[in-house]
């Protein structure tokens, strides 16, 4: 069997036959669309996902003391740190804010940075004894003078907040003042106790793992120590990733089989329609092979160009500064099951032809 | 000595079509040869055209065989029965079957296409055709608006661009006025006169005048009528 003739035969066909190539044109087109239109959704929801799961607080687990006069070991922040899947580690409650006055003077805010703390908010804390530090405000009260390096409290930090600690450390430590210096005012001081640890996992999947081998690591403690995470959250994103892949997919597949059922449904048109044909081309010489040759290379050139078209709608959409596709790899995919598409489609009709009886073929139609 | 090239042989045929429980043809012989003009007559539902279709090679006989040139082909495969019609059977159709989508041009080189003919080639000898049979019109013009008498023209046009030596016409002049008749019928004659081998089917009365020889179905029996 030549291919080449036939294949000619059937771009002439195709270039000829206007109106349904019109068709199955626009059906190809539509297909790419439709298909375009699910991946981009889905990718969009994709990244969405991603961008919320990658959130900071998504991969901590916190060490609390259970009861309220209880606190945690000191030993618990270094040991935590040197966990495998653990990017760092903030602890909360060495830091005592309090109203403190000196004797003969009034009372000044003060900071006091417990000792042994190996880390605050990612920085070193000082090591030795605690220090104290006093709010600028109040640096001539105590009788300091600014910009000695004493102080370091922001104008609207609180008991919990992030603290420039680097800036707290360069202070020379003749400037330093024990806590031995003041006393405290009457039971206005915050906790000085390691209150909270919070250890941030390198990765969201690190997470259970992690809160697992913590949970192991305070069990000694008995029930002193609560561990948890956002495992929940994680979990309930986990599946609402899954659910959002799963919906995906089967939008995908709803409009494969919407489409394809489409082109089998224009094939059985096509097909039905041009049944005299069909029965022609074997009087004037088709085999069945010829037929089918003819048949599928007609539909394959229809919509070939609408995929071709679609892909350069596509690119031009993808090039704009919509931008509505993370990538592109489903291209090549979508073109190659458009044309699969239509050849399926139009096979069922062809072949049931192809092997009919000829003469009953054209002269029923 | 029968002579063997352009030789047309049906022995013994039966044809049953599907779903029915009675042949449609049986029992029937019939032979034509190079320059024979061998026409088919009878009334409606007698099996005139099904016995074309089956020398035509369409249709395979339950019982019996066709012969072309001294070679059964009757019992070949799909694929060398439709290589043999596209290279050496010229089909005539009663309403010409045309495309009427496509142009007359690609309507009458469709059978090259099968006969594996040069593109450029069967182009030419389909614009020489349309000319020698007064089809005045652009070959790229869609067959969609042809008269019934102009379209039947193409539809010789497109039997004989192969250059066959057996045309095989079903009603050629079913749908025609009296003058398309003419033309139609004295063309097949020429090439009967030319040296093929041409079989017609059908009913008029005035294909007498242009057979060499004539097959009756008359009371249930075949009868053959030398011209």
């Amino acid at each position: 069997m030549a291919f080449r003739p036939l294949l000619s035969e059937a771009w002439r066909s195709v270039r000829e036959r206007v109106v349904e190539s019109s068709v199955m044109v626009v059906l190809g087109i539509a297909f790419a669309v439709l298909v375009a239109a699910v991946i981009a959704r889905g990718q969009e929801e994709t990244a969405r996902l991603r961008v919320g799961l990658a959130e900071d607080v998504s991969r901590v687990v916190e060490l609390r003391p259970v009861g309220g006069g209880n606190t945690l070991p000191g030993w618990l922040p270094g040991t935590v740190r040197d966990l495998d899947g653990v990017t760092g580690v903030v602890v909360l409650g060495p830091v005592v804010d309090g109203v403190f006055s000196l004797t003969g003077r009034g009372p000044v805010p003060v900071r006091t940075l417990v000792a042994g703390a190996p880390e605050l908010n990612l920085r070193p804390c000082p090591v030795g004894d605690s220090v104290s530090y006093v709010d600028v405000r109040a640096a001539e009260q105590v009788g300091m003078s600014y910009p000695l390096g004493y102080l370091v409290l922001g104008r609207d930090l609180s008991v919990g907040d992030r603290l420039p600690v680097a800036d707290v450390v360069a202070v020379p430590q003749e400037w330093r003042l024990g806590p031995g210096a003041f006393r405290l005012c009457g039971g206005e001081a915050d906790s000085a106790t390691l209150s909270r640890i919070l250890i941030l996992a390198n990765e969201i999947s690190d997470v259970p793992r992690l809160e697992t081998t913590i949970q192991n690591l305070v069990a000694p403690l008995g029930n002193s120590v609560s561990v948890s995470s956002a495992s929940d959250v994680v979990e309930f994103r986990g599946r609402l990733a899954a659910g959002i892949g799963r919906q995906r997919r089967s939008n995908l597949r709803l409009s494969v089989f919407g489409v394809l059922g489409s082109y089998l449904l224009m094939g059985v048109v096509v097909g039905v329609s041009r049944r005299q044909g069909f029965g022609r081309r074997r009087a004037l010489g088709a085999s069945r092979a010829d037929l089918l040759v003819i048949s599928a290379a007609e539909s394959l050139f229809q919509s070939g160009i609408g995929a071709a078209l679609a892909t350069v709608g596509i690119l031009a959409i993808e090039l704009s500064p919509a931008h509505p596709w993370a990538d592109l790899s489903w291209l090549p995919w979508m073109v190659v099951l458009s044309l699969e598409a239509s050849v399926v489609g139009i096979l069922p009709v062809s072949l049931f032809v192809a092997f009919s009886d000829p003469v009953e073929v054209l002269r029923r139609p | 000595m029968r002579p063997i090239v352009g030789s047309l042989v049906a022995q013994d045929i039966r044809y049953t079509y599907r779903g029915s429980d009675t042949p449609s043809i049986e029992g029937i012989s019939v032979a034509a040869t190079a320059g024979e003009f061998l026409a088919i007559c009878g009334p409606s539902g007698c099996g005139k055209s099904t016995l074309l279709f089956t020398l035509g090679l369409l249709l395979t006989p339950d019982r019996g065989s066709v012969e072309f040139d001294g070679i059964i082909m009757s019992d070949q495969s799909d694929r060398e029965r439709a290589s043999f019609r596209a290279k050496s059977i010229g089909f005539v159709f009663q309403d010409a079957y045309l495309d009427r989508a496509r142009s007359i041009l690609s309507n009458v080189v469709e059978p090259a296409v099968f006969s594996g003919m040069d593109w450029l080639e069967a182009k030419s000898r389909a614009q020489r055709l349309l000319k020698s049979f007064g089809l005045a019109m652009s070959p790229e013009r869609r067959a969609h608006g042809l008269s019934g008498g102009e379209a039947q023209r193409v539809g010789l046009c497109r039997a004989l661009i192969c250059e066959p030596r057996y045309i095989l016409a079903d009603e050629p002049t079913g749908n025609l006025d009296r003058d398309s008749e003419d033309f139609v019928l004295s063309r097949l004659r020429d090439m009967a006169d030319a040296g093929k081998t041409v079989v017609v089917v059908s009913h008029s009365a005035r294909i007498g005048d242009y057979a060499t020889r004539v097959v009756r179905h008359e009371q249930g029996k075949w009868l053959s009528d030398p011209c």
